[in-house]
């Protein structure tokens, strides 16, 4: 591979690892409700993911991966309701520690990280197709 | 053949350089949100060092015993420097800055129309001189 098309798999290693970033965010979003069935359950503990860096062998450069999808270990939080069935005896419910603000600035930021890989590929694919038109 | 033309030779230098800086800013890039992660970048192409090498390649050694081994990237004039002072880092010990590194893209990309325009146009000159016209 050239340096150029070695870029572009980079930058796509990249936009894997922000999809699987957005992938873990809309299921913390979408579970940001989901408590528990009984009293003694707990209810949906929000994930992170983390990245690393990864050496490609086999073409000599550094990609990004998904390290780890983690649980977050923060509080859950805490809402009055008594009719729930998850109910405990003064009539609180647990409620998942996910705080939809904090997901939408990280879906936000897995965007602008996917949007600059995407700009790398265009360049490097410019960039490319500018060599080939020397050819003419 | 054209190897002997010395603007042929400096255009396929530089765009190699920047070819190689293009992976690198690939990297940080794709690296953007990974913990500790500092950014680097190639070491900046300067005219006098291109002309230098471009004049008189560089020296290889000379092989005399079968043990030898030759490193890699011996010659190699695209040496790639872990960026260590950089504006700021955030609190996972992430120092790539995304305009930065998008800057850094576009002046790639400013020097790659450059060079293959001047390319271009001496390609265009070596047809004139061939036919005349």
């Amino acid at each position: 591979m050239d340096d150029l098309q070695k870029s572009t798999a980079i930058a796509v290693s990249g936009m894997k690892a922000q999809s699987e970033r957005v992938r873990v965010i809309s299921e913390n979003m979408a579970n940001a409700d989901s408590t528990a069935q009984t009293p003694d359950g707990l209810p949906y503990r929000r994930k992170v993911v983390t990245f690393k860096t990864e050496l490609d062998r086999a073409n000599g450069i550094n990609r990004v991966a998904v390290n780890k999808v983690r649980n977050d270990p923060s509080d859950f939080n805490k809402r009055f309701d008594p009719k729930n069935p998850a109910a405990d005896r003064d009539g609180y419910v647990l409620t998942p520690n996910v705080n939809s603000l904090v997901e939408m600035m990280d879906l936000h930021e897995a965007q602008r990280s996917y949007d600059a890989n995407m700009n790398v590929i265009t360049t490097s694919r410019g960039m490319l197709s500018q060599t080939v038109q020397l050819l003419r | 053949m054209y190897d002997n033309l010395t603007l042929v030779a400096m255009a396929r230098k530089s765009m190699d350089w920047i070819a190689k800086r293009q992976e690198v800013l690939a990297q940080n890039i794709a690296n953007s949100d990974t913990p500790a992660y500092l950014p680097s970048d190639l070491k900046p192409l300067d005219f006098s060092t291109v002309l230098h090498q471009t004049a008189a390649p560089a020296i290889n050694p000379v092989i005399t015993d079968p043990r030898h081994i030759t490193p890699a990237g011996l010659n190699d004039p695209n040496v790639v420097l872990v960026q260590k002072k950089t504006y700021e880092s955030s609190p996972d010990g992430n120092a790539v800055i995304l305009e930065e590194q998008m800057a850094k893209m576009g002046d790639s990309k400013g020097m790659y129309d450059q060079v293959t325009a001047l390319f271009q146009k001496n390609v265009a000159l070596l047809r004139t001189a061939i036919t005349g016209r």
